[in-house]
């Protein structure tokens, strides 16, 4: 090596060698000015006391000069920007009143899920979750981290929140969420292709609709009557399924064990054999096996279809278009009766609701905030239901009376409230029900019948095999 | 200390704090995965040691091995398809010609568009109903086709993945192409060669060690590919496209068993190590 390249080898490894000793130096002295700042910080401010109006006799203890209490939350984005708006005017206006910090995360709600549950495994949930998975976090007491909420529920007024919906939340006698506004899967109906056809009234039963279907089926062959999501995404094929599987008879689950599954049952099997008929008589849109969630919205949308079972997003979004010959046409009803009466609303696998979780450090803040939020039923109603043309079922009676003033075609939607369920005929949450609706069970049994073409008793029987596994890994039996 | 040894330990402090972060990102989620691979571990619940059940409930599961196939399928399929376009594509604009540049540029636009604005693009492209691409079918040969049907859906993302995918062989081969003396084809000329045997005994082994690793590399991605597949089809219909990496979400997110899905990440190892070693190789070489 030359002398000038050793030199400046020399002087390449002095300046290291002054650089770390820099760093070092540097380093040290940060953490001696840390400590020192530690040791000489002022010792924090006794607390002062705020009663507040939560009817118990605990009382909530906040600072008033040092860090403020404060409350993080997880809400998703709504379909209805009124939601969101609502939720977050009324968080606010309380977060002033108490003197609370209040922090608002808003996600997709598919995002929305999976943050919760990296959360939850960090050890670092949110207070509150709108919506959690209450499934996940309150059916399995091993794996319980929500907090009980009957006290809220008694504050803001048990007896006028329908018990069908209350039971979404419900787990073990206690309820581990305020279901908001379950999604109420109405059918979205074009009276004015049924009245052409001589249906002044609604079909009463799915035979009769089906009768109705065929008969403006031969009157405009170019549109597929009947707008059923036969998808396998884990989306809106789950409550078209139910809805119309409830309504023949059909039960998802009767209790938490292997013994609470019904599938492999008649009411199946006469479910899909009057899918397969209209499918045969091409009353149903031949893409329908592959549409994920915005399938049927756009079938109904685009005139292709007459009647779909979707919640009254499709109605909100006619209105946003300003598409008012639509709206006229549209009427948003509860379904049809099935062979033997029953008329029933499948609201899908999640209920929506608010919940706290029990590691939170305010959890009677917490409390009185959705306190708050929700005994202005007036302000609810405005939001939630009428601003989103009841996209949300309205939870309470008192609420659903007052929608019905507002005119005739609210009386209709508003007579569905009743029939909204969740896991029927349980009606509580459900980790097996949950896993077999994300992973799109219900429709994959449509594939196998129309596109492998094998028996509707053989299909059924299959997917009644997959969905046991699960149940009896989910319950243990 | 000698002074190699002082100039090693110099070295080694500057690197240290890089690998301290590339273990933190990379080998400790590794070793976790491995870990957590052995125990049940529900979200929210404690993990319970359960030794290799996870491995024994994967390794007998149907729909684990239909997603291997999908994969592999769509795999090979879509890399010896974007390979073959890449080529094509890269000797064309290898050629000296008007608006060569502006091609040139044109090329990378589908690679540059985020993946799940090409999902959304595409799912509209398919509609049965509304799509352009129907609409034209209709209008030249008065039929349609369901392109996300049982038949069809595996067909309509690997033409994602292929239109997603080409301009990066595009680019790769042409930078290999121009490595390639221009004296060896004059010299060729003047024996006669045909363009065909020029290609062959020219083009291509010059461009052998770029095909190679290419498409060693764009396999490793597409195999392990999610997000414009699930976009499209969420995994179906039915499991007709439900890739190793849809069913590995499916699955966690349903059951919500962190160690039976790291199970499943760990049961896919063999299939991806022996590409991952062929490239380390030769990188070394």
């Amino acid at each position: 090596m030359s002398e000038e390249k050793k030199e400046e080898k020399m002087d390449r490894r002095k300046y290291i060698k002054y650089v770390g000793a820099g760093a070092v130096v540097a380093a040290a002295a940060a953490a001696i000015g840390y400590g020192v700042s530690e040791l000489t910080k002022p010792p924090p401010p006794k607390p002062t006391t705020i009663v507040t109006t939560v009817p118990t006799t605990k009382v909530i203890t906040t600072a008033t000069t040092a860090k403020k209490p404060k409350l993080t939350i997880l809400e998703r984005t709504w379909f209805a920007d009124a939601i969101g708006r609502w939720f977050e005017a009324k968080v606010y206006e309380w977060a002033q009143k108490r003197g609370v910090e209040v922090e608002i995360s808003t996600l997709p709600v598919a995002d929305l899920n999976k943050k919760q549950i990296a959360l939850v495994e960090a050890g670092t949930p949110p207070d509150i979750a709108f919506p959690a998975l209450v499934g996940m976090f309150a059916e399995d007491p091993k794996t319980r981290v929500l907090e009980p909420l009957d006290d809220v529920i008694n504050e803001i007024g048990r007896d006028d929140i329908f018990e069908n919906i209350l039971k979404m939340c419900s787990v073990d006698g206690k309820v581990y969420g305020l279901p908001v506004g379950p999604d109420n899967n109405i059918l979205h109906y074009r009276k004015d292709l049924f009245e052409e056809v001589g249906y002044k009234q609604p079909p009463d039963t799915w035979d009769e609709m089906y009768e109705a279907m065929k008969k403006i089926k031969e009157k405009h062959p170019s549109i597929y009557p009947f707008g059923l999501c036969m998808g396998s995404g884990g989306e809106d094929d789950i409550y078209n399924f139910e809805t119309l599987w409830w309504c023949f008879g059909g039960k998802s689950i009767t209790e938490r064990s292997s013994k609470g599954l019904h599938f492999n049952e008649q009411a199946t099997i006469d479910t899909y054999n009057y899918v397969l008929k209209c499918w045969n008589d091409n009353l149903i849109p031949p893409d329908a096996l592959t549409w994920l969630g915005p399938g049927n919205n756009n079938a109904y949308l685009s005139g292709k279809s007459a009647v779909v079972i979707n919640a009254p997003s499709i109605y909100y979004q006619i209105m946003q278009q300003q598409n008012f010959d639509l709206a006229k046409a549209t009427l948003c009803i509860p379904p049809p009766k099935g062979p033997k009466g029953d008329r029933l609303i499948s609201c899908g696998i999640f209920a929506e609701p608010i919940a706290i979780f029990k590691e939170s450090e305010n959890v009677d803040l917490a409390k009185d905030l959705i306190i708050h939020v929700f005994k202005d039923k007036d302000a609810y109603m405005k939001a939630c239901v009428l601003a989103s043309y009841g996209f949300m079922a309205p939870i309470f009676k008192s609420v659903v009376e007052n929608v019905k003033k507002q005119g005739p075609w609210w009386e209709m939607l508003m007579d569905a409230i009743p029939l909204v369920w969740f896991n029927y005929p349980l009606g509580e949450p459900s980790r097996a029900m949950e896993e077999i609706g994300v992973k799109g069970m219900y429709g994959r049994v449509y594939s196998r019948i129309i596109v492998d073409k094998i028996p509707v008793e053989q299909a059924v029987k299959e997917a009644h095999e997959q969905m046991l596994e699960i149940f009896r890994r989910v319950y243990g039996s | 200390m000698k002074l190699q040894q002082k100039n090693d330990l110099y070295g080694f402090l500057l690197v240290f704090p890089s690998f301290i972060i590339l273990g933190l990102i990379f080998f400790y989620p590794l070793f976790y995965t491995l870990f957590l691979s052995f125990y049940e571990k529900l979200a929210g619940g404690e993990a319970k040691y359960i030794g290799l059940q996870n491995f024994v409930k994967i390794l007998t599961s149907k729909s684990f091995y239909n997603s291997i196939i999908v994969s592999t399928m769509y795999t090979v399929i879509g890399v010896l398809g974007k390979l073959l376009i890449g080529l094509s594509f890269a000797l064309f604009l290898n050629e000296e010609f008007k608006g060569r540049r502006f091609l040139r540029g044109i090329i990378i636009f589908p690679w540059v568009i985020p993946v799940f604005a090409t999902a959304m693009i595409w799912y509209w492209l398919f509609d049965l109903q509304l799509g352009p691409i129907n609409i034209i079918l209709d209008y030249l040969f008065k039929t349609r086709i369901q392109w996300i049907s049982p038949d069809y859906a595996l067909l309509s993302i690997i033409i994602v993945q292929l239109w997603k995918g080409i301009p990066f062989f595009t680019v790769c081969l042409l930078a290999g192409l121009q490595s390639i003396p221009k004296e060896l084809y004059d010299a060729a000329e003047v024996d006669g060669a045909s363009s065909w045997k020029k290609f062959l005994y020219i083009t291509l082994p010059g461009l052998k060690y770029i095909i190679a690793s290419t498409s060693l590399i764009s396999g490793i991605w597409t195999f392990s590919e999610f997000t414009a597949p699930y976009m499209l089809t969420r995994g179906g219909p039915g499991d007709k496209t439900e890739l190793i990496a849809i069913h590995i979400y499916k699955e966690t997110f349903s059951r919500y068993d962190f160690g039976y899905s790291s199970a499943m990440v760990i049961c896919l190892l063999p299939f991806l190590l022996p590409f991952i070693l062929y490239i380390l190789r030769s990188m070394g070489r």
